[in-house]
């Protein structure tokens, strides 16, 4: 705790008014002071006193106080508190500060970046003591969206409130990449994005290192973690970095942080069709809990309009974080459950249940020069689907997620050694024999292991140049009763960052990248198959970009890439009704081949209207044989989104803007088929959030409606005769959201 | 400077996307670089020489939407040439019971018959009306014969001399050189059996070449024989016959219908032209619906009349109790040889198959009605019968006969050579019920499962051998898992996935295999049934015709076979067209 004290004259201490009974002089809320019943304490030597006051004749009072952020409990460290120019106190880390003033009525004053300032009397010798004080912060404490990190991989960073408060993004961070350069969302409004002309399960998903199995609830629903769990998101359309593999194409590195440790925190959120918490709370000793979960009730909802007769959701996440010693030890366990039961007497039979839990121990020591850190990841998955209609089909697995990492920084590098693995058992049950299943309907055991070096080299007078080379070594290993596929795959990455100017920089990144085969959708359980039938799907990226920093604080980034790959594709993406995914030849390998321009125009959120502009132009092919080359069928050639916010005392607008170019579907009719793109689609989304702040809590009240302009996605086309018109088969659907958020 | 063209040359690849792999090209010679013909077909050439090939192209019309070309071969290198046929065309006249492989009817000149079906006019609240005809087009010359509006083609005789059809209901024959005559007074419809012609006249003039008065009481009617040209004057088969019916597929016998004088229903007798013998049937015991195979056994089924103050009755509910009402029919098998006829009552006939080469009749129906409570044992859900002549018909408990539906031949529970039976448990509702094979003889004792659980039997085939190729489907039933079971050995072995059969040789078959309903293509592959080697032939192969042996009896897909195939990617490919190859 600082302590400072005052031997400075005051004004005549007014020992009768309390402090928070009095208004502020610069018209700071007088709410924003509370003051306790123990003032006019006498002055006390004690360990942590200051040295003697100057005069010996000056009474001095003690006040000890605390300062947080309003609305919340969250203290706010390293704040100055000032009597006119002099610096009286500053607050420890738990916001706690303590005052030795001369009696007397005295201006106290403080002064906070991002904070509006906030002033007050007080009498040292009368006031009540604890003092509170609150900070109502900025633009409501929302900081930044984008942010490019400094690290030679291309990435863009979210991060801060505004992973909520995104237009279009319906209060979920997962959703907010489909705004960004790089991104397809495919299907709109099912969250399924391919990113960079490769198919949507290229693209990987982490939380803290480990897989995500899956994204999303069904029939529309969230993300399958609470947004206030996450600290930020890295993007990586391309070029990630070795510590992360498996996926050919980019991946989303979502973060979750420690939990305060200075109190216990809350919140509680409910929305239109679900309703979840967070919880915080100090451990005993050291370290800190944070839990949150959410359940959907969306079941009764639907089942009130529709013939679905069960359609239920739940979540959970945790984290824990302790030291022991010197280590640093947190646990991360998140998981999900969906389930959707059909309508008519075979809806059972038809049900589709997604379950999965995932569980991480961690632990981070000093060592050497560097720090060694180590985590182990246990999963459970279970998967229920319908085939042919009628037949269900499950899938078990239990997964084990080992890493270990070793990090080192010096003067000119950073350097980073690991090894990870994933290591799984699948049990398939279908109640359909087939003469050749596809591995993803057998029993199987799947062994990946990896090791990597990195090395952020840093360059040239005032680190102009920072240069990344890479090397990954993956190790794949599918055994089932029919197969025993073994591959190895070698990853060399290098990504680079010149700055040409304090402003512009050029960047660049390239690199082998390898995947087992895998489905267009990420499913739990329903991956790691079909290495000995279509082997490693592979991939060589590269891409060059330049950013600068133009005028009026706004960014802008230009980045062009070319990918080329060997995948997995559906080989019949038209038959949806029909699909068989447990056919062996329902995946085939395909050569495919990937590149664009991507465009970002932005202003941080820091800015009172922020947002950006992003625009990709893209072209995805594939070789689907018979001596041809065609769209891949995730393939929108020009994606175009303008995300803007506005804030405007406790209010804040935001709306987006999105068009896409139609992707190309195969219209078949009595007269042949060929492949025709969808009409192009456009949205606005808009939103708009209202901040209550009171004393020890936060009131967000939010209002979104997405694709208000009601536009009709068109799904399908379909035409009677050759010549004949065609006909769009699609939906228009509108998503509203309504929530409301209290946190303690 | 090589750098500098080094990086274009790259760059240029990756932009055209000229670096992505094309796929093999097809096997064969192309003969025809067009990505819109549908369909392909060989028409068999007059005796002695190849036959003809021709292409169908889809229309933009309602009405018969092919278009059919013939497709000539060129002397040398390059492309075919193709000579239009016939538009508006609805397809090619064949024998819908014709044993596998079928072709299209042709004459003994090679010339084929092609039906129509043309627009005629649209009238002002929209509806459209239709003119049906058919035409002869000779592939080789391009020559068409138009037969004229609302013809009917009804078939060739005299080997392939001459052929029968009906324009507006009138009878015409034809042979080689376009000599015609007509027939009048024609009532019902002709048919082709045992290569002659049958019809039935009223008194008048029969032939309007001839202008022969014909005798008889003016209500008679007589049912008359035309053999081949010179179009003689056509034979009196049988008098006062008002009707008649041949069973194609059967032996080659005509049930004749004799109107009795103040019922509706007529007296029946067989016919058999080889001997000229004419047979009675009792009055009682119903109409003939089927033949055994040797014709010695006409099985016979009698409804019952409803009563004319009563509801007709109603089909049973699907959940097995009663219907309100229950009528009961009586069933027949009446002896040609013998001139015997035994019968047994049923509540409800659902289907009756003879098994190939036995007089031996198969049916599935529900047992006479139990008095006491309306209905037989097991409920309302047909079980398969055996009924053997000169004894009782016997139940085979809890299964009921497994028919697939042929595209061509009869639809039947039976292999070809009638040593196997198919059935399938009666609680098993749906698309995919499990086929069980059984020996007729001892069908107590399932032999072999012939799909695994949750797929549907899509197609049986019998090898020459007597094995048995079955398709399997699970979502679409042209991708199939294709297995070759031996009955005898117990054996069942899995030979593809995800395709369908195309034609079945003496050692090997003909397949598309990897394949993709849109567009409806896969991957055409010669697999051999010994080893289970694959040999692949072309991508993307929409329509295949396998050319008939020139030996009636060889191997369809001997070595040198000519197989003439459709390629067309779901994209427009180099490779798309007409392609014929000779298989290795």
């Amino acid at each position: 705790m600082a302590v400072a004290w005052l031997g400075l004259a005051g004004g005549p201490a007014d020992a009768n008014v309390p402090a928070d009974a009095q208004a502020a002089p610069n018209g700071a809320p007088a709410e924003a002071v509370e003051g306790g019943a123990d003032g006019g304490e006498q002055t006390e030597a004690g360990p942590a006193m200051p040295p003697a006051p100057p005069t010996e004749s000056a009474r001095l009072g003690r006040v000890d106080g605390r300062v947080f952020q309003r609305g919340t409990r969250k203290p706010l460290p390293g704040v100055v508190l000032r009597v006119g120019l002099d610096e009286v106190a500053q607050t420890d880390a738990r916001g706690q500060f303590q005052l030795l003033l001369p009696c007397g009525r005295l201006h106290l004053m403080v002064q906070e970046p991002l904070f509006e300032p906030l002033a007050t009397d007080l009498d040292a010798c009368a006031s009540a003591s604890p003092l509170t004080l609150r900070l109502t912060a900025l633009g409501d404490g929302s900081y930044q969206t984008i942010v490019r990190t400094r690290t030679s991989h291309q990435v863009i960073r979210l991060q801060g409130d505004e992973l909520v408060h995104t237009a279009g993004a319906l209060g979920d961070p997962l959703r907010v990449i489909e705004s960004l350069p790089g991104v397809s969302a495919v299907a709109w409004p099912a969250p399924v994005y391919a990113v960079r002309g490769a198919n949507p399960g290229n693209t990987g998903f982490f939380l803290d290192d480990l897989p995500i199995p899956a994204l999303f609830h069904f029939a529309l629903g969230p993300s399958v973690i609470h947004p206030y769990f996450f600290d930020g998101l890295d993007f990586f359309p391309g070029g990630y970095p070795a510590r992360y593999g498996r996926y050919v194409s980019g991946v989303v590195l979502a973060r979750t942080r420690p939990a305060p440790s200075d109190d216990v925190h809350a919140s509680v959120d409910v929305r239109l069709y679900d309703a979840g918490a967070l919880a915080s709370a100090p451990l005993p000793g050291n370290g800190s809990v944070v839990a949150a979960a959410r359940y959907s009730y969306t079941g009764a909802l639907v089942t009130a309009f529709s013939t679905v007769q069960q359609l239920d959701y739940w979540d959970y996440q945790l984290r824990a974080d302790r030291n022991a010693g010197p280590f640093r030890l947190s646990v991360l366990a998140f998981g999900s459950d969906d389930v959707l039961v059909p309508g008519g007497v075979d809806g059972a039979a038809r049900a589709l249940r997604l379950r999965f839990h995932r569980v991480r121990l961690r632990g981070e020591v000093a060592l050497g020069d560097g720090r060694l850190a180590a985590s182990v990841g246990g999963g459970s998955d279970r998967t229920e689907a319908p085939l042919a209609e009628r037949f269900p089909v499950i899938i078990r697995s239990l997964s084990l997620f080992p890493r270990l990492v070793y990090t080192r920084p010096t003067r000119h590098a950073d350097f980073e050694l690991g090894v990870d693995g994933q290591l799984q058992h699948f049990d398939a049950l279908t109640s359909i024999q087939r003469a050749d299943p596809s591995d993803l309907a057998q029993s199987r055991d799947v062994t990946m292991v990896a090791a990597y070096a990195s090395a952020a080299l840093r360059a040239l007078p005032d680190d102009r140049l920072l240069l990344t080379p890479e090397l990954r070594l993956d190790s794949y290993r599918v055994h089932s009763a029919g197969a025993d596929a073994r591959r190895v795959a070698l990853g060399p990455r290098l990504s680079a960052r010149l700055a040409l100017s304090p402003q512009t920089s050029l960047t660049a990144s390239g690199g082998r990248f390898t995947q087992t085969p895998s489905l267009p959708v990420q499913l739990p359980g329903a991956e790691s198959f079909g290495l000995a039938a279509l082997g490693l799907q592979g991939g060589w990226q590269g891409s060059l970009g330049i950013n600068t920093s133009a005028a009026l604080g706004v960014e802008l980034g230009l980045t062009g890439y070319v990918q080329r790959y060997v995948l997995s594709d559906v080989r019949d993406s038209s038959v949806v009704a029909r699909a068989d995914p447990l056919a062996p030849d329902y995946l085939v390998r395909r050569d495919a081949l990937s590149y664009g321009l991507e465009v970002i125009l932005r202003r941080p959120s820091s800015e009172k209207l922020y947002g950006w502009v992003a625009y990709t132009l893209s072209n995805s092919v594939r070789a689907i044989g018979g001596g041809t080359i065609a769209p891949s069928d995730w393939d929108q050639r020009h994606v175009l989104n303008m995300v803007a916010g506005y804030r405007l005392g406790r209010y804040s607008v935001g709306g987006r803007f999105h068009y896409n170019t139609g992707r190309p579907v195969l219209v078949t009719n009595a007269f042949g088929e060929e492949y025709v793109r969808l009409p192009a689609f456009y949205e606005i989304d808009l939103r708009c959030d209202r901040r209550f702040l009171f004393d020890r809590f936060t009131l967000d009240l939010y209002v979104e409606l997405a694709n208000v302009t009601f536009n009709r996605q068109v799904q399908r086309l379909t035409q009677d005769t050759a010549n004949g018109p065609l006909h769009e088969d699609g939906f228009t659907v509108a998503l509203p959201s309504m929530g409301l958020r209290a946190e303690l | 400077m090589a750098l500098r063209r080094t990086l274009l040359l790259v760059s240029a690849c990756w932009l055209a996307a000229g670096c992505l792999p094309r796929g093999p090209a097809p096997a064969g010679r192309r003969l025809l670089a067009d990505g819109t013909v549908y369909g392909v077909q060989f028409v068999p050439g007059p005796p002695g020489s190849p036959g003809s090939l021709i292409i169908t192209r889809l229309m933009p019309d309602p009405a018969g939407p092919f278009a059919v070309y013939a497709l000539h071969e060129p002397d040398g290198d390059g492309l075919g040439s193709e000579l239009l046929l016939s538009d508006h065309a609805t397809g090619t006249t064949s024998d819908p019971y014709c044993p596998y492989p079928c072709f299209p009817f042709s004459d003994s000149l090679g010339r084929l018959f092609i039906e129509r079906d043309e627009l005629a006019a649209t009238s002002a609240q929209g509806f459209e009306s239709f003119v049906n005809s058919f035409v002869r087009a000779d592939p080789g010359t391009g020559a068409v014969l138009d037969l004229g509006p609302d013809s009917a083609f009804i078939g060739t005789f005299s080997q392939g001399n001459a052929f029968a059809y009906t324009v507006s209901g009138a009878l015409h024959v034809r042979d080689l050189e376009d000599r015609e005559a007509e027939v009048a007074h024609v009532v019902g419809t002709p048919a082709v059996a045992n290569d002659a012609l049958y019809f039935v006249t009223v008194p008048g003039p029969v032939n309007v070449t001839q202008a022969q008065p014909e005798p008889g009481s003016p209500d008679m009617t007589t049912l008359r024989r035309l053999a081949g040209p010179p179009f003689d004057s056509p034979q009196t088969v049988a008098s006062g016959v008002s009707s008649f019916t041949t069973y194609r597929g059967g032996p080659p016998l005509l049930v004749l219908c004799r109107t009795m004088t103040g019922d509706l229903r007529c007296a029946p007798s067989l016919y058999d032209p080889l001997t000229d013998q004419e047979t009675p049937l009792p009055p009682e015991g119903g109409f003939v619906t089927s033949l055994s195979p040797d014709g010695r056994y006409a099985f016979r089924v009698q409804y019952p009349d409803p009563p004319s103050d009563l509801p007709a009755p109603q089909p049973p509910p699907v959940d097995g109790t009663a219907p309100a009402t229950v009528s009961q029919l009586t069933i027949a098998l009446f002896d040609r040889l013998l001139g015997t006829q035994q019968s047994a009552a049923l509540t409800e006939l659902d289907a009756s198959y003879w098994r190939p080469g036995h007089d031996e009749l198969w049916f599935a129906a529900l047992p006479p009605r139990d008095d006491t409570n309306g209905v037989g044992p097991g409920g309302y859900v047909p079980t398969a019968w055996r009924w053997l002549p000169g004894s009782d018909p016997v139940v085979l408990s809890n299964e009921r006969p497994f028919v697939l539906f042929a595209a061509q031949g009869p639809s039947t529970p039976f292999t070809p050579d009638g040593r196997f039976l198919m059935t399938s448990s009666p609680s098993e509702d749906g698309d995919k019920p499990t086929a069980t094979l059984r020996d007729p003889d001892a069908a107590e004792l399932p032999l072999l499962t012939l799909n695994p659980a949750g797929t549907g039997v899509q197609e049986v085939r019998q090898l020459p051998d007597g094995r048995l190729l079955v398709s399997d489907w699970i979502t679409d039933m042209r991708r199939c898992d294709i297995y070759l079971i031996d009955p005898d050995a117990g054996t069942k072995t899995s030979l593809a996935t995800g395709g369908n059969v195309v034609a079945v040789g003496a050692t090997r078959i003909l397949t598309r295999l990897d394949w993709v309903a849109a567009g409806g293509a896969g991957s055409l592959t010669l697999i051999d049934l010994a080893t289970g080697a694959t040999t692949l032939l072309a991508e993307n192969v929409h329509a295949v015709a396998v050319e008939p042996p020139a030996v009636a009896g060889a191997d369809p897909l001997a070595p040198g076979t000519r197989v003439a195939y459709v390629s067309r990617n779901r994209v427009a490919s180099p490779y798309d067209g007409v392609w014929m190859v000779s298989l290795p």
